[in-house]
């Protein structure tokens, strides 16, 4: 699975408004809502799940890097979305830094498979080298696109 | 050392079993590699066992060398097989 098969660019936000944990995560998941207009993505209880995971363990894997996951129903494939923080986002990651880049994940309940594939590419990509300094430095949702493309090619 | 050990839980090894398996591996000093369909990965990086994409029933090796190498199989053997207290 590629990045570009499940993010779209019109679900990148180039800047979070927001600077805490779950109102980050509630910005991203309406952006997704207003992209796919889907009854099935039900943005008070996402956000809800997501929050309550968060507790039971961070999903901040370290190098600036947050991927919060949730399987929902009524979805065929993977919807995923990225949200940029120039400021940061507290995420009780585990290396206790801060967290710039989210990548967010709702995967069809039914395809544990498929959760998995997500999370493989991001984490494939996140180890390229000088991931994190791109993703920083690009100007808008276009130039950020423009690298998960890349990464794709570079990674198939 | 190695040990093979069988993915138990629905989800696989998501972020929060890498990021559990990664701590428990941190606490030994041997080198820990998980490795699946060939492929080796460290098991102190949570980034690298995401790579596996190690979903439920999914045989893993788990290669352990140093002088903690029993405990450490031993350790990560129940880790897995108590699902990570998950289903």
């Amino acid at each position: 699975m590629e990045l570009t098969d499940f993010i779209r660019k019109s679900t990148i936000i180039t800047e979070l408004k927001s600077v805490d944990k779950k109102s980050a995560i509630t910005e991203i998941i309406e952006t997704i809502k207003n992209v796919y207009k889907s009854e099935k993505i039900r943005v008070n209880e996402i956000v809800d799940l997501l929050v309550k995971r968060e507790k039971i363990g961070s999903t901040g894997i370290g190098n600036n890097i947050a991927v919060p996951h949730v399987k929902i129903e009524g979805i065929k494939s993977v919807i995923g979305s990225f949200g940029r923080s120039s400021v940061g986002i507290n995420f009780n990651a585990v290396d206790g830094e801060a967290v710039h880049l989210i990548f967010l994940i709702l995967a069809p309940i039914d395809e544990p498979e498929s959760n998995l594939q997500a999370l493989r590419r991001i984490a494939q990509v996140a180890r390229q080298p000088n991931f994190c300094k791109f993703l920083k430095e690009a100007k808008d949702a276009s130039e950020i696109f423009g690298i998960f493309k890349e990464l794709d090619e570079v990674l198939n | 050392m190695r040990k093979n050990v069988k993915i138990s839980n629905k989800a696989g090894i998501h972020v929060r079993p890498a990021a559990q398996i990664a701590e428990l591996s941190n606490k030994f000093q041997s080198d820990i590699l998980f490795i699946k369909d060939g492929i080796e990965v460290n098991a102190k990086s949570i980034m690298e066992l995401l790579t596996l994409a190690a979903g439920e029933k999914a045989e893993i090796i788990i290669k352990a060398e140093g002088k903690d190498e029993v405990e450490a199989l031993d350790a990560l053997e129940k880790l897995i097989n108590s699902k990570f207290s998950e289903e």
